[in-house]
């Protein structure tokens, strides 16, 4: 058996008479890429939240690296080497892709309490930095602003910046979010390699990248989980056919 | 080279020759109101570092400045007075010396930064800013209601404070040691713009979020600058006390907040010299629109407007343009 890198145990939320999270458990396994699908209002980006650290479940536990991380906050899970990107592009739109970038390799590494030197003329920062920059396929754009980037190469400045951090796990909210087919293919390409790196938790609405990458999936629908399985087997599933793609189907 | 850095330079260039020339023909007075420029100016960098490269709107940055003019106050009386400041346990004279005054005005303003900070950074938006406002309220009134150094009349001090090897009262030697720590302190907030902090610190005003998700705690960049940014515009204070050679409550008025927020404002937020060109600007109106109307600051408000609705990048801004991402 692999190892069990996430692992979320009954986790529930509510908000008002809103139960956004109902006993919500699931594993993220060493190597794997898990997808969560779910139509809107099922409670994803709840979940996504509770896992990250920026909301605390009502009950349940989320352990990370065999540890119970609860209590700990965003800060603190980063640091552990969870690697989020945001549903909503994430990243600090007056800076240069290579500035976004650096930010987070100084945040893996610690160094950003450092007063005098210039931040980008660390020659560790900079390789360090443009290897991440390479790998998430934005070679020859780190001067660009991050403002001025197409959406998509937005979303891949988002990629390298969860790679600088190292991440032992991804916390990937809808990458393909604002794609074009294009840009879907590229980007699930590079989704592919990134799993190499660390195991991915990968929210995601567009089901041809979900059925070509996903080694397991699990289906949310109003808070709960309905169904987890192979990509075969969510695709025989009556239920989830029911609940979720079947909309999709008859559309 | 970048056009920020030009107009940078022939900023610091032009300010340096205007009271030297002032002084070869003769005009004492120009000299003095460059040396506020100066002083001026410096408070802003310290609030600059806060609001510009931060974010943090404070509105009680005089609490600051006040300590730093208290601090030189209240040493300097006491040695004008031979009267120990504390006589146990251990004995604490007064002291008439200007480096002395001026780390004490940054030891008590840095101080007062932290728990002023650990206090309001908890808080943001306009919360923030009206937490910062009462702070230095409270130390307005404190030292109006406080006998011992001069109430509501403040402190006079008569012979301005020592510097080895400098005759202070001589206004263009005055002139230098405030300039060169305006200097100083333009060099070590441009250091520090583009260090590893500065870079976060910048990247926190913009999207605290994604810097949390980097595993760096937005509190911890915003509390650091807002003690760097206190000890800047203590020191200032306690220059600006020199050179009145008077201190009272006023320096920690909301008044004053809020004038060195318009040098800042006016000068380009975030931009490293836009306190400087504010603070400039700023004399150079009180002094040439004062002459016109005692209702010059009418006119000020129609400027400020004008570059809060049209100019954003302030004076700085509107000459060099956009902001470059430096690399």
């Amino acid at each position: 058996m692999t190892d069990t890198v996430l692992s979320v145990r009954n986790i529930s939320k509510s908000f008002g008479a809103l139960l956004a999270s109902n006993d919500i458990s699931l594993d993220l396994m060493a190597g794997e890429i898990h997808a969560l699908i779910g139509p809107n209002g099922a409670g994803k980006s709840t979940l996504i939240k509770q896992i990250a650290g920026s909301l605390t479940p009502d009950s349940g536990t989320v352990e990370f690296l065999g540890r119970d991380v609860t209590t700990l906050d965003t800060v603190a899970r980063a640091r552990m080497g969870l690697g989020r990107s945001f549903q909503v592009s994430s990243v600090i739109p007056d800076f240069t892709v290579f500035q976004n970038v650096a930010l987070a390799v100084q945040g893996f590494r610690r160094t950003t309490f450092r007063f005098f030197r210039p931040a980008l003329g660390d020659v560790a920062i900079r390789k360090a930095s443009m290897r991440h920059i390479d790998r998430a396929g934005l070679a020859g754009r780190e001067a660009i602003r991050a403002s001025d980037l197409a959406h998509g190469e937005r979303r891949r400045l988002e990629i390298a910046m969860a790679l600088a951090l190292e991440p032992k796990a991804f916390l990937l909210d809808e990458p393909m979010a604002g794609m074009g087919p294009d840009g879907s293919k590229e980007m699930t390409a590079i989704l592919d390699e990134l799993r190499r790196e660390a195991p991915i938790l990968l929210v995601e609405h567009d089901m041809d990248a979900v059925f070509a990458l996903a080694d397991r999936i699990s289906v949310l629908v109003y808070g709960q989980v309905i169904a987890t399985g192979t990509v075969d087997e969510i695709r025989k599933s009556a239920e989830v056919r029911q609940a979720y793609l079947g909309d999709e189907a008859n559309a | 080279m970048r056009r920020e850095t030009i107009v940078n330079l022939v900023l610091a260039a032009g300010f340096v020759l205007v009271p030297l020339v002032a002084w070869m023909i003769d005009e004492p007075f120009v000299v003095t109101l460059a040396t506020r420029v100066a002083i001026l100016a410096l408070a802003g960098i310290g609030l600059n570092i806060a609001l510009g490269y931060g974010g943090l709107v404070s509105f009680g940055h005089a609490a600051f400045f006040g300590l730093g003019g208290y601090a030189m106050g209240v040493l300097a009386s006491h040695a004008q007075s031979f009267s120990p400041m504390l006589t146990w346990p251990v004995e604490i004279s007064g002291t008439k010396s200007m480096l002395v005054i001026w780390l004490v005005a940054i030891a008590v303003s840095g101080l007062a930064a932290l728990v002023i900070g650990i206090l309001s950074l908890r808080t943001t938006g306009v919360y923030f800013i009206m937490i910062t406002l009462a702070f230095a309220q409270m130390l307005y009134y404190f030292t109006v209601s406080w006998p011992a150094y001069g109430g509501e009349d403040g402190l006079s001090i008569y012979v301005r404070n020592s510097f080895p090897g400098l005759n202070t009262l001589d206004p263009i030697q005055f002139f230098a040691i405030c300039t060169a720590l305006l200097f100083i302190a333009l060099f070590l907030s441009g250091r520090l713009s583009r260090s590893p902090f500065g870079l976060a610190l910048q990247s926190v005003r913009q999207n605290p979020e994604r810097v949390e998700a980097t595993g760096i705690r937005p509190f911890d960049l915003r509390l650091t600058a807002f003690v760097i940014s206190g000890m800047i515009t203590g020191l200032a204070g306690a220059l600006f006390a020199d050179l009145n050679r008077f201190v009272s409550p006023s320096m920690f008025s909301w008044h004053t907040s809020g004038e060195i927020m318009v040098f800042v404002i006016l000068g380009g937020v975030g931009r490293l010299f836009g306190p400087l060109a504010g603070a400039a600007l700023f004399i150079l109106l009180e002094h040439w629109l004062g002459g016109f109307t005692t209702y010059w600051q009418f006119l000020l408000g129609l400027l400020l407007l004008g570059v809060v609705l049209f100019f954003r990048g302030g004076l700085i801004g509107t000459i060099a343009g956009r902001e470059v991402a430096h690399d």
